[in-house]
């Protein structure tokens, strides 16, 4: 009987909560929040017809571009394989919101952070590289290889970053498991009180925001797309149903990305996870503030070019992640 | 709410199996609902260049070995030369190695916090 509720459990974690239908869900309202407030700090009205306020506006452009759009008949590539890594992309995210503590089923263990850079830091990056690569065009390869330049700085600063509250979690509270997510997001709220882990909490959050900007190719990291020389570089052959595809894998991943700072770094649904309402709530609201800073972030930036990018990538991203994880390990020295 | 506390090996199995899981279901629904009315214009079929013809570049197909080759040089040599020793040659597959290795580096401090 166990085993059966067990195996029900992961297919509704899978398929429904946090799963693909969540995903789905969440990333459209992500988009639509984003949208939105871009376009009000551009005196925009925004998605505005769709819907109370233009919130089902994302869903009409993914149904559109899925149900009305055909796929393109591409010589120069394979429509196949760009829709496989797509779906590859979806599935790693999928996979590692398993690992955070709002899902009904909670895979935990010692260092199984390491499992969730393992399905963020490689199968989602590599999903997003070959899946634009599947569809040769020279615009596409330029955007894709702006962007992989960019990311061998920007993943590892990101995942340094992270690692940042998982460690002082482990060493100072002692919590059980060990450099797991689900201990971080119980005791991280602890760090920001404690004046000598917050310091490196700031930094590290500093990092994991300017590397998130740069991972979503937003603003000013929004070289590999840039419309005007490189015509949309990564998206320039994506039309129809594998824009959509692409279109939701970026949103799954702003998604996600945002979820994991709101939950590492700012305790999720902590320090209410014994109330479901209250946690809930709580995990939206620190969701929320990470979502409107990226746009706030987004809105306020012009474009870099890529060395510009890669520098600043650098200089506030992986050097404040290096600084943030050397004084975590002197606190845990400490303590 | 239920918490697996598994092993990390049966862990990694399991994920991978909600991976695989959620790719398929994934994939079967895009196959599902995506228009199945072929694309008869030829237009679609060549790449996008600006709506020019392909033969005002020098290469439709820009070899894979290139994909970071010159976007980093002009941005960067001083990073890039030393990418390109330490971590990086310009080939996405190295650059899979190099991420791995990283994971690598983390299982071994890992493995180490264990033995002390």
């Amino acid at each position: 009987m166990e085993e059966i509720t067990l195996i029900a459990l992961t297919v509704f974690s899978t398929l429904v909560f946090p799963g693909l239908l969540t995903l789905w869900i969440a990333s459209m309202l992500s988009e639509w929040w984003v949208r939105k407030l871009f376009a009000r700090t551009q005196r925009r009205m925004g998605p505005s017809y769709v819907g109370p306020l233009g919130i089902l506006q994302p869903f009409a452009d993914f149904l559109k571009l899925l149900l009305a759009k055909t796929e393109p008949n591409y010589r120069h590539g394979s429509v196949k394989l760009a829709r496989i890594f797509g779906c590859v992309g979806i599935g790693a995210i999928t996979a590692s919101l398993l690992l955070l503590p709002i899902s009904p089923l909670r895979i935990a263990f010692n260092f199984d952070v390491i499992l969730l850079i393992y399905f963020l830091g490689v199968w989602v990056a590599i999903s997003e590289l070959l899946m634009s690569t599947s569809l040769t065009n020279p615009f596409t390869i330029k955007g894709v290889s702006r962007f992989s330049s960019m990311l061998v700085v920007a993943e590892p600063a990101f995942f340094t970053a992270t690692i940042v509250p998982v460690y002082l979690v482990s060493l100072i509270t002692k919590g059980e498991p060990v450099f797991s997510v689900s201990t971080t997001a119980e005791f991280a709220w602890s760090l920001w009180t404690n004046p000598l882990t917050a310091i490196p909490m700031i930094l590290a959050t500093i990092a994991a925001l300017v590397s998130i900007q740069s991972k979503l190719m937003f603003p000013p990291f929004n070289i590999p797309e840039a419309e005007q020389e490189l015509i949309a570089g990564v998206v320039t052959e994506f039309s129809g149903p594998l824009l959509a595809l692409f279109n939701f894998l970026h949103d799954a991943d702003l998604y996600v990305l945002s979820l994991i700072v709101a939950v590492v770094f700012l305790g999720g649904p902590y320090p209410f996870g014994d109330n479901l309402v209250l946690g809930a709530l709580a995990t939206a609201a620190k969701y929320l503030i990470i979502l409107t800073i990226i746009t706030i972030l987004k809105s306020s930036f012009g474009r870099f070019r890529v060395e510009q990018g890669v520098s600043t990538i650098v200089k506030y991203g992986l050097i404040p992640a290096l600084v943030a994880l050397a004084l975590s390990i002197i606190i845990g020295g400490l303590a | 709410m239920s918490t697996l506390n598994l092993d990390p090996w049966t862990a990694t199995l399991f994920l991978s199996g909600v991976l695989a899981l959620s790719t398929l279901v994934m994939y079967l629904v895009y196959i599902t609902l995506s228009r199945k009315t072929p694309q008869t214009s030829s237009e679609y079929s060549e790449p996008y260049i600006g709506g020019e013809p392909a033969s005002v570049i020098k290469s439709v197909d820009v070899s894979v070995r290139n994909l970071f080759w010159g976007v980093v040089r002009g941005a960067g040599r001083r990073l890039y030369t030393f990418l390109r020793d330490q971590m990086h040659n310009g080939i996405l597959n190295d650059w899979g190695v190099y991420m791995l290795s990283y994971i690598g580096l983390l299982t071994l401090i890992a493995l180490i916090y264990f033995m002390r």
